[in-house]
């Protein structure tokens, strides 16, 4: 079977550049999009807005269930969010090449995921306006204060992770959109930092990154590992598992992962961009993403199974419950249809190619965002002390609708800065494609000070 | 939970419980013969009713006619006009043998004599209740504590009209939260004086502080004079506030000091470097000029 090559046709600069920023200019297709976004978040703000109004009770959210799809879903957007880590910076260490064009979309989904995931904790406070009392008031003994500044501290490196390799970016940027509203060429003014494509400043850029790409990699681990430990932390049947921050820390690889082929798909249609994210980038994050689904499976194995073999009494009913009982259904489509057959259709070639990936990683997306349902809920519904004696809506929890209208906010919130940054900066590093192009800086340099990209815009 | 804490929600589980218990009172049945006294009233026999009175009467049912008694669990306060009315004494001896909702039995607790002098007392407050003898009067005796640190011991000298009483009865009390502590009761020499050598640690405090109370036995007979004083006898109280260490579970300024100082390595640390990178970044401006 031949392998699949990253197709190797040169690329002058000029068509580097008119394809990378073609997308900022020409926004076909972005008022109804915008518009879906939107009103998604206009529905998601009413509904936070009456919440704000009524209290929690407009949740499902009750005595027993106090962490509902708020909180699962807060994990599951930390969970996307790693996979900046993991791309730009794991595999960029790694010296892997086949990075290049996805590690700012990666970058990206990072920012999204991570700002959004912030406020989601906010959301499912009662009272909002006591945030403050975290900063004054935190004990830091509480993982929740753990939390708090490690995620602070993650938006902070993601931020510069995303902006440093974009301000070799700039000065193309300046010359091509000199033709753009001011407020734009302001801000890529602002951003270049006064870079002008010297060595020294290409060489500074490099160093900051790989500084910054070597730092996110404990924080990003830290990060998920103390999200795991807002759980793990607590004597509760489910939770209480030492392997909870790898289980976490691989699962996380999973979504984000899956989060990026999506991605990748989108860009790579809606941008024109096929001739930079091929078939070729397809197949090895096909490859990657049933690396980290094994790795994933294998910790799900020793999370079920250990207990599962075991059935130590007050654990066995939860276990049951997820096995055989109340939440058997969502279980095993999560375990099934989210990872192991994703796991094994992703081995076959063909279902490496675009399309196939694509309808892969959005089932291994959605199994992704129930799994963190599954961790969440049933060990809430498994007390030390028996249910009894309370409303019968109690006993159950399945989010209502002003949880979903709000959760659905923040997925098209986190959409948006996606979106914003797409039409703001170039998704894939003009440089670095250049670099790897055989294109020395000189003629960088050369080409934003005379080079002439009209030409190429029209035959394009 | 602190130790305080504990005893108040003890006294209230105590307090509802009577209330519950209370609320099942019922009409009395009272039999159409009642027991007769076997002798007439006198003022001695209420002496000594008043002393059955206060220890087992007086923490429902207050002093009488002072209207201290605990209503919220029905007890009736006992010197009342319409109690009195209502109630001869051989009507009280047979109520106190039976007992009614909240009101236990002393059929078998108190004797027949007590529970008689207890009704002569009762019945003392009805004006028209006839009580053979003189009434006692009381006489107001002085009362002076002298204090020897050294040896612990308490000197109550007793003089009546500035003479020396002998054979008077002196109660010396610890206040404690819920009432005052009996430790002795001395009596009077030819000198007037009652002495009393405390050999028995108390708890006191922190400080090992306790609040010393001293009156007469018999207030009826030497009037209502007190005398308190704050004493250091007592044993220093070794409470120990498990949320004053530094524990995981402690307040934000007790907390552990490896969690403190891993939180402030790892954040130190890593901020420094990002402050680093961004000084870095504002310098690229001039980097290679």
């Amino acid at each position: 079977m031949p392998e699949i090559k990253n197709k190797d046709t040169k690329k002058s600069l000029s068509t580097i550049v008119t394809d990378l920023t073609r997308p900022l200019k020409n926004h076909y297709g972005l008022t109804p999009w915008m518009f879906f976004l939107l009103s998604v978040m206009g529905v998601g703000i009413a509904s936070y807005i009456y919440q704000l109004q009524n209290g929690l009770a407009v949740t499902s959210m009750r005595d027993y269930v106090s962490w509902g799809l708020y909180i699962s879903s807060f994990i599951f957007f930390i969970a996307t969010a790693l996979v900046g880590m993991l791309i730009s910076a794991v595999l960029g260490l790694i010296g892997i090449k086949w990075i290049t064009p996805i590690a700012r979309i990666a970058e990206m989904i990072a920012l999204g995921f991570v700002m959004w995931a912030g406020l989601i904790i906010i959301f499912d406070m009662g009272r909002p306006d006591r945030i403050l009392n975290i900063f004054l008031h935190g004990r830091l003994q509480s993982p929740i204060v753990w939390d708090l500044t490690v995620v602070t501290t993650y938006v902070a490196i993601s931020m510069l992770l995303y902006l440093l390799p974009l301000i070799p970016d700039m000065p193309f940027l300046k010359r091509v959109m000199s033709d753009q509203p001011k407020w734009k060429q302001t801000i890529y003014k602002l951003l270049s930092f006064g870079f002008v494509g010297r060595p020294e400043q290409y060489k500074l850029i490099k160093k900051l990154t790989r500084i910054l790409a070597i730092l996110i990699i404990p924080v990003a681990l830290a990060i998920h590992t103390v999200t795991s430990w807002l759980f793990a932390m607590t004597p509760r049947i489910g939770w209480d598992s030492t392997i909870f921050g790898p289980y976490y820390v691989t699962g996380a690889f999973v979504a984000g992962g899956a989060a990026v082929v999506i991605a990748m798909f989108a860009f790579s249609v809606d941008f024109r961009l096929k001739k930079y994210i091929t078939e070729y980038h397809f197949d090895k994050m096909g490859k990657l993403l049933v690396l980290l689904m094994l790795v994933y499976l294998y910790f799900n194995i020793n999370e079920f199974m250990v207990p599962g073999y075991k059935m130590k009494a007050g654990e066995d009913h939860h276990i049951l419950t997820l096995f055989t009982g109340a939440y058997a259904k969502m279980f095993w489509w999560v375990q099934l249809g989210g990872l192991i057959i994703p796991i094994i259709l992703l081995l076959f070639k063909r279902m490496r190619k675009p399309i196939p990936s694509l309808i892969i990683a959005i089932a291994i997306i959605i199994g992704a965002f129930f799994k963190r349902f599954i961790i969440t809920i049933p060990t809430l519904m498994h007390p030390h002390l028996p249910i009894q004696n309370v409303p019968a809506e109690f006993h159950t929890y399945w989010p209502s609708g002003v949880e979903w209208a709000v959760t659905m906010m923040a997925v098209s919130g986190a959409i948006l800065i996606i979106t914003i940054l797409a039409k703001l900066f170039p998704v894939m590093p003009i440089w670095e494609i250049a670099h790897e192009e055989g294109i020395s800086n000189e003629e960088i340099n050369e080409f934003i000070e005379n080079g002439d990209i009209n030409d190429e815009e029209k035959t394009s | 939970m602190t130790y305080f804490n504990k005893i108040k929600i003890a006294s209230l589980v105590f307090i509802l419980l009577t209330i519950y218990s209370a609320n099942t009172y019922a009409q009395w049945n009272v039999p159409s013969e009642l027991k007769k006294a076997p002798a007439e009233a006198s003022y001695e026999l209420v002496k000594k009713g008043k002393v059955v009175y206060k220890n087992n009467c007086a923490s429902c049912h207050g002093t009488p006619g002072q209207g201290d008694n605990l209503a919220a669990i029905n007890a009736t306060d006992l010197g009342s006009k319409a109690f009195q009315k209502n109630n001869s004494d051989e009507l009280v001896f047979w109520k106190v043998g039976e007992g009614n909702g909240g009101m236990p039995s002393f059929k078998e607790s108190i004797s027949d004599e007590d529970k008689w002098n207890l009704s002569f007392y009762i019945k003392s407050f009805d004006d028209k209740f006839i009580i053979s003898g003189e009434k006692i009067k009381a006489v107001e005796a002085n009362l002076e504590l002298t204090i020897d640190d050294k040896t612990k011991t308490l000197n109550a000298k007793i003089t009546v009209n500035e003479e020396a009483k002998e054979d008077v009865e002196v109660q010396f009390y610890i206040k404690r939260t819920f009432g005052n502590m009996l430790i002795a009761t001395a009596t009077s020499d030819n000198n007037g004086i009652a002495s009393y050598i405390m050999t028995k640690e108390y708890p006191g405090d922190k400080e090992g502080n306790f609040e010393l109370l001293v009156k007469f036995k018999d207030t009826d007979s030497f009037g209502k004079k007190e005398i308190n004083k704050t004493l250091k006898w007592g044993t220093e109280l070794q409470f120990e506030n498990i949320t004053d260490k530094r524990e995981t579970w402690g307040a934000n300024d007790r907390v552990p000091l490896w969690i403190l100082l891993s939180y402030l390595i790892v954040v130190l640390s890593v901020w420094s470097v990002i402050l680093y990178v961004v000084v870095q970044l504002i310098r690229l401006k001039n980097v290679g000029k």
